[in-house]
Order: C-alpha cells, then structure tokens, then sequence
C-alpha cells in the first residue's frame, strides 16, 4: 500500500486521509463528495483509499455507473444487495426490482461477515451534462434523499468531476446540504498530460466517434470537458494554449459526431484562434477541414469550400498530405452536390495519389467509391460498375466498415 | 437522554452531528420557540385546527430547508395524536414526481394515502362506496366500462404485490400514482383524463374522507388531519413570464388544494412568500406559518446571547460539550451556522477531521476555524458571480425583495430569514460574508 501512495501529490495524500479517516468515524449512512477530473488520478485514489481502508476493516462496495444514470438509488441497491449474495450468499429480505446491467466490482472476499461497508460511486457525471444544470439525476438525488439512509445504509463517496460537483450543489440543494465532507483531489502536471494522452484526441476521426455510440460519445464529451475545466486556470504557455486548443477540437469532433453541429462550430472556432497564436499550422487546417465538413453537412455548400480552401494551403505548408487528400477528396464532394463534376472528378483524382503515398487504405475506398458515384451521376454506367467492382475489392482486402454501402451500389451500377 | 450516553469521544461526536432530521419523542430534540420569533409554529397550526369548530382547516407550512421542518411536523404529528385526531402524514417525494407535478397529482396522492391510510387506522369503508370510487377511476382514467373485468386484470398485475394490495382499489390508486410518478406519456394522458373531472375528482376523496371521519368518530377519535410535507422541495421553474410552476400549484389551484373535507398541512417553499403573487397566495390560505431560523444576531449585527444558547443546548443534548469542545471554538461553531441546526451539524462533522490529537478537548480553535473555512469555500460553489452585489443589498438593508434571485438564495440557503420582533427580517449566511467575493463586492459598493 505505501508503494502506490508515493505516486500521489502530496496534498492529494492528506486529503485521502481525511477522507479515509471519516469513512472510519462514520457510522451508517454519511455523504461525501469526492471531486477529481482525472479518470487516471480517480482510478489511483479508489486503489489506495480502497487499500487502506480494507486494513482497517472496511470493505468498498464500487459501483461504477456507465449510461445516464438514472434509478441511482435503486441501482445502489440493488448493487448492495448483489455483493451481499457473493459474499455471503445471503438473500436479501426484499428482491430488488429488476434493474439495468450495471458494472458492479467484483465481490471481494475476505471480509468478515457483516464487516462495515463503504460505497463509492463513480460515473454519475455521465448523467449531468456541463452545460444542462437541470438534470434529471440532480432532481432524483435532491427529492430521494431521504431514502438513501435507508436503503444506502452506509458511508456513500460520490467521484465526481469538480463541475459536476458544484452542479449538485447549486441544483440538489438538498441533497448536497446532507454532506459530511468534499474532499477536492487536485490535478496534477503529470495526471493532466497523461489524462490529456489519453484522450489522444487527433486519432479519433469522426467515423470513429460515430461508430462508438451515443453512450460513448457522452463518456468521451464528459472527460474532455472535465479535462478543459484543469485548464481553465493554468498560465498560457504555449503547451497549454496547444493542449487547451486540442481540447476543445476534440469536444467539437464529438460534437459534429453526434450531429450537433452549432455546438461543434462553437468549439471549432474556440479552437482556431488557439492553435493560430501557438502557431500550430497543422492543427488549425485540420480545425479548417472539420469545420467545412461541419457546414457541408448543414448544407452550406459555399462555407463548406471557404473552409476547405483555406486548410488546403496549410496542409501543403506543413507536409501534412494524409490531410490534404481528406480536403481534396471533401471538396470533390461538394462540388460533385453543386453538379460541377468535372472539377469533382479533377479533385479525386488528385486525391487518389497522396492517399496511396500514405498508405491510407480506407482513405482510398472512399475516394474510389465516391469517384465510382460520380460516374453513374454522370451516366456512365460501364466505368462506374469498374470503379466500383475495383472499391469492393479494396473494401473486402481492407475490411472497410461500409462494403455492405458500397455493394449496393455497384449493384445498382450493374443495373443501368 | 442521560448523561452518561453524551458524546464524548471523536468518533461517537461524528455520529450524533448528523445533519438528518430528529424523529418525534427524540429525547435530543430543543424546544427552540423563544428565540425562533416567541411563535411556535406547531402550537399556532395545532390551535388552528383544535379550537377551529369545522372539520375542515386548510394551513401553509414554511421554513428554510433543514431548519427542522420535519422534526417540527413529527412534532405536529404526535401533538395532534395524542389530542385525539388521526393523523395521515406523508413526503410528497414519495408519491408524486416533485420534479413535474401539477395539482392533480398531488390530490390523487392524497387520495391514495387516504385509503391506505385509513386502511393502517382500522377504518373500514363499506363496499358500496368503495366500488363506486373503483368504478369512476376505472371509467375516468383507463375507460374500462366493465369493473369486475377490469380488477381481474389488475389482479393479475398485482399478484406478486405486498399484502395491502390485495383489495382493487388499493391496486388501481397504486397503479395511477405509480403511472403519475414514473411514466412520461402515462402522465399526461392520465392528466388530460382527470383534468376535465376535477370536481367530481374532489368529490369521490371528500366521500372516503367523510366516511372515514365518521367512522373514527364512533371510535372516538376529534377528526383527521392530513400533512403533506416535502412539498416545498418542488423545484422552482417557470411556465411563461407571469407565471411559474409553484403559482399554478399553490395559486391557481390552490382553491382546489384546500376543498378536502378535513384538516390539511401543506408545506410551501419559503422563497413562494417572497414572490409578487404572495397576496393572492394568503388570500387562498390565510394561515401560512413560517419557522424562521434560530437566531443568532441582532439586525444591527450584535451576537443574540439566547439564539447562541439555545444552539448550544442543541449540541449538549449530544455531546459532551465540556470534554469535547474548547470554549472558543465552540462559540465560533453556533455564531457561524447561522442559527441553522443542520449546518451546526455539518459544522461539527468538518471539526472532527480537524480535531487535534488530544483529550480532553480535541476540538479547539484551530479545529473550528479550519471547519469554517473549508464550509465557506463550499458554499462557493452555491453561489453565482452575479449574486454578489445583491447579497451586499440584503447584507445592508438586512431585507429581501420579491424576486426570483433572491426566491434562489432563499431557497439555497445562502439568504436566511429571522425574526425577533414582529418583522421577519433577512441576512447573508456568515461563511457567505467570508466569501473574498463577498468582501470585495462589500468594499467596491
């Protein structure tokens, strides 16, 4: 146990062991607020205060909630009553309602039986938007309180990120007025850059956080906006600025993913100014790029080519041909929607080559199938069924997500 | 409780600072009327509705979340118990979805609570009158013409039920109330179905209740009194400009509200005294009693020697005060709650973790300071930028205007209403005053 602890600042150490220290006075039901913005620092501090805690006795009950949160207190329960049944096989008076699959840790053994219980509960946050004060977990937990000592009778720890915790108190009142302590884990340097490493934000295109779900998205939507919260107070250098920008490029990625596109925009050109004044030029083309694929979308053709216009000359500057084949191959589209197709197929083409000198494969398939489209746009049948034949091909070698899309049109190219 | 069971070790001190409300006949419980304002609010609601020579009073309830308003009404409770009366209390939280409720909702709840209360009282009601309520809910709610059919079917619903919900109407309130409180669209359908029959909605309760006073007359028994309480934790919303969610509950329905024929307690959030409507409110119902804060200072900020006296007792009836608290820091812990038992409590937890590693008196200056300090910083969280310079209104004129920033620090603890004298009067919570913010916003006004 005091191996790990060494890897925690030092005022995070006395904090948990104050924190420690009341779960130990505490007797039956108490509410504690635990606010931490680092997944990474939230996983070390349950791991230790989970150590100590057993030494004295006290066995942690984790409930890690994954989706919107909703039937807290229920699901707490029903949680309880789960590791009751692994520890001591023991049914609980009254069956809970039948409950939504949730990660409960795994029922540890070795306590005593009815040895004290704690229970920390992490992922509320998930249920409690950044910018939507009003919701529906906040009111579940100010109007159920009174029930909780009931049917959490123990002392309850609720991780939470620091804005998240300040949502309970200013919107459950009530809720938050029962708590018998809030201990505050700060963030530091090294927590910060390896929860920022780990959002690893510039490998995540868009069909990437599409495919990952709503779910996934909110996940990921929360802890970049956790993460941004760390830093809203640190001095400009110019790592942070880079850091900062990169933050919220990637809320606006998840954003534009979930189709929220005014939000994206938002935090597009809260990026740009960012990566201008740290003269981060690959950066700023990609915000550039996104941000014509954000108006594309909205049907704004004439934004669209702005946007892609400008990123073009970036990518160029800074050698970044992977991105500038995806600009290309983006203005082929719209220009292909505006039914100027010649300058579609001339931007393809061009496309074509960078992608293959990349090696960017899936790159490539898009490309050829929208180059394949485009040939059945323009009635030619005979070359489009070519093109597309050949993009099946690449998808089927490449086990590209859309050959079942691609398929269909090559069906239908056969079909002229 | 007798001495000898007093806190005096850390551990036990931790336990009995807990901010959860007091059940009635708690021996830890403090008469704290004097210094409240000389009223005591359960004697005026109890008077109400025994010297009144109607079986039908209808009362408002308020106070600041966590001054002991519950305690007060388990208090009422057991009064009014042992006076003879039957008393039905319930948490709204329980039965109705706080979060979205309109009138209606809170009457079916009462109408359930009715019948399953009078049920727990041994009151029987006849059959007749039972299926006549079965039928029209059936016919109103579900369109279910065919009584005998339609309890089948809930009887099946309901087989794997708790034994009191073996008889059909029991089953049928349970299932609207739980449609109210759960389903989205269920609401608003059962809404659009009831809204149209309010009267005779008003009509099928007032019957279960006049049967049920009669029959608890012949055994006895002065009347029967309804508390609603945890009402007031409806959170405050608006509906359009005029209006909010709390003036269509307690305003526009508030005549239906009172119509039960017996005695009801509704509690109302405190922040609905302080809105623009609140002559029209105590026109509805001119009894609205209010439990104001303990206090602890004077108007003209002089230290109120009983307020502080009587938190003290609070805490003696708990702890040990001479083994656990230096003088000092005892004295700083009532001044700084702010006359609110409840942060008293907290107070005391947070000094606990602070407590120097002796005895006697581990809890010393340092300790208490330290407490105040990390409560302050918390209460920051609760506190917007742009409440600042209205707070440093309230801190001079020691008054709050009607308005919706001040109903929010009202009704989030961050404005407390006192009142010695004849005039309730406001002020900023002392860990507000702590705030830098504060004092800067003190200093540039």
């Amino acid at each position: 146990m005091p191996e790990r602890t060494a890897d925690l600042a030092p005022e995070n150490i006395s904090t948990l062991d104050r924190l420690v220290r009341s779960i130990d006075l505490a007797e039956g039901f108490a509410l504690f607020f635990a606010p931490c913005n680092v997944p990474v620092l939230r996983g070390e501090l349950i791991l230790t205060a989970t150590e100590q805690l057993a030494a004295l006795g006290v066995e942690v009950v984790e409930v890690a909630f994954e989706d919107e949160a909703v039937n807290v207190r229920e699901r707490l329960r029903a949680a309880l009553a789960a590791t009751d049944a692994g520890t001591e096989a023991q049914i609980p008076a009254e069956l809970p309602a039948p409950v939504q699959p949730l990660a409960v840790a795994e029922p540890p053994t070795g306590y005593a039986v009815g040895a004290k219980r704690a229970v920390f509960v992490t992922g509320l946050e998930n249920g409690i938007p950044y910018d939507q004060p009003n919701a529906r977990v906040l009111a579940e937990l100010n109007l159920g309180r009174d029930a909780f000592p009931r049917d959490v009778p123990h002392p309850l720890v609720i991780w939470l990120p620091d804005y998240a915790v300040t949502a309970v108190a200013r919107f459950a009142p009530d809720f938050w007025a029962w708590r018998s302590g809030v201990f505050e884990f700060e963030t530091g340097e090294s927590e910060r850059s390896a929860a920022f490493e780990q959002m690893n934000w510039q490998d995540q295109p868009w069909h990437a956080l599409t495919n990952l779900g709503r779910d996934g998205r909110l996940l990921r939507q929360r802890q970049l906006e956790s993460l941004l919260d760390d830093y809203r107070d640190l001095p400009d250098t110019t790592q942070v600025l880079r850091e900062r920008a990169g933050i919220l490029a990637g809320l606006g990625e998840v954003r534009a993913a979930g189709q929220d596109y005014g939000d994206a925009i938002g935090y597009y050109q809260q990026a740009l100014p960012l990566q201008r004044q740290v003269g981060d030029r690959g950066g700023e083309a990609t915000t550039l790029n996104n941000l014509g694929r954000v108006y594309a979308a909205l049907g704004d053709k004439r934004k669209a080519l702005d946007f892609y216009e400008l990123a073009l000359p970036l990518q160029r500057q800074v050698g970044d041909r992977g991105g500038e084949a995806t600009t290309l191959n983006n203005l082929g589209r719209v220009y292909a929607a505006l039914g100027d197709k010649r300058k579609a197929l001339d931007f393809f083409e061009q496309a074509l080559p960078l992608l293959r000198q990349v090696g960017d494969r899936w790159g490539e398939v898009i490309t050829r199938w929208n180059i394949g489209a485009l040939f059945l746009q323009m009635g030619e049948a005979a070359r489009a069924e070519q093109e597309l034949q050949e993009t099946v091909e690449l998808a089927e070698t490449v086990g590209h997500p859309d050959l079942p899309s691609i398929r269909e049109w090559l069906v239908r190219a056969q079909r002229r | 409780m007798p001495p000898s069971t007093l806190a005096k070790t850390l551990k036990d001190v931790f336990n009995t600072a807990n901010p959860i409300p007091l059940q009635s006949g708690d021996p830890r419980y403090v008469d704290c009327t004097a210094v409240r304002g000389n009223e005591d609010a359960v004697t005026l609601i109890f008077n109400a509705i025994s010297w009144s020579d109607q079986p039908a009073t209808a009362q408002l309830f308020t106070g600041h979340r966590g001054c002991g308003k519950s305690t007060e009404l388990f208090r009422l409770k057991k009064r009014l118990e042992d006076a003879g009366y039957a008393v039905i209390y319930f948490g709204a939280d329980e039965a109705i979805d706080v979060e979205d409720v309109v009138y209606s909702d809170v009457l079916v709840a009462i109408a359930q609570q009715v019948y399953s209360g009078l049920q727990t009282l041994n009151v029987k009601l006849d059959d007749d009158l039972l299926d006549d309520v079965f039928a029209w809910f059936a016919e109103v709610v579900y369109e279910k013409a065919n009584t005998k059919e339609f309890q089948a079917e809930l009887g099946a619903e309901f087989s794997l039920g708790t034994p009191q919900l073996l008889l059909p109407l029991a089953q049928l309130l349970a299932k609207i109330t739980g449609q109210l409180k759960t389903g989205v669209e269920s609401r608003q359908q059962i809404r659009s179905r009831l809204d149209p029959q309010i009267a005779h909605l008003i009509e099928r309760i007032n019957l279960l209740i006049q049967r049920g006073v009669g029959t608890l007359r012949k055994q006895g028994k002065q009347g029967l009194v309804i508390i609603v309480d945890n009402l007031d934790r409806i959170p405050f919303r608006k509906l359009d400009t005029a209006r909010s969610n709390h003036d269509a509950l307690y305003i526009e329905h508030g005549e239906q509200l009172r119509s039960l024929r017996c005695h009801l307690v509704y509690t109302v959030p405190i922040a609905n005294l302080y809105s623009k409507n609140v002559k029209v409110l105590t026109g509805i119902f001119p009894d609205c009693r209010v439990l104001p804060m303990i206090t602890t200072h004077t108007p003209q900020n002089q230290p109120c020697p009983e307020g502080l006296a009587v938190l003290r007792r609070i805490l003696a009836e708990r702890i040990d005060l001479a083994e656990v608290f230096e003088e000092q820091a005892l004295e700083t812990l009532c001044a700084e709650s702010g006359g609110h038992p409840r942060i008293l409590m907290t107070l005391v937890r947070y000094a606990c973790e602070y407590a120097a590693n002796r005895f006697p008196r581990p809890i010393d200056a340092n300790a208490a300071e330290r407490a105040i300090s990390r409560f302050t910083s918390e209460y920051s969280r609760s506190v917007p930028e742009e409440y600042f310079p209205l707070l440093v209104k309230v801190f001079r004129a020691k008054k709050c205007d009607n308005d919706d920033a001040y109903r929010d620090m009202l009704h989030n603890l961050i404005v407390l209403e006192y009142m010695n004298g004849l005039e309730p009067w406001h002020d900023v919570h002392p860990s507000v005053q702590r705030l830098t913010k504060f004092r800067s916003a003190l200093s540039d006004a």
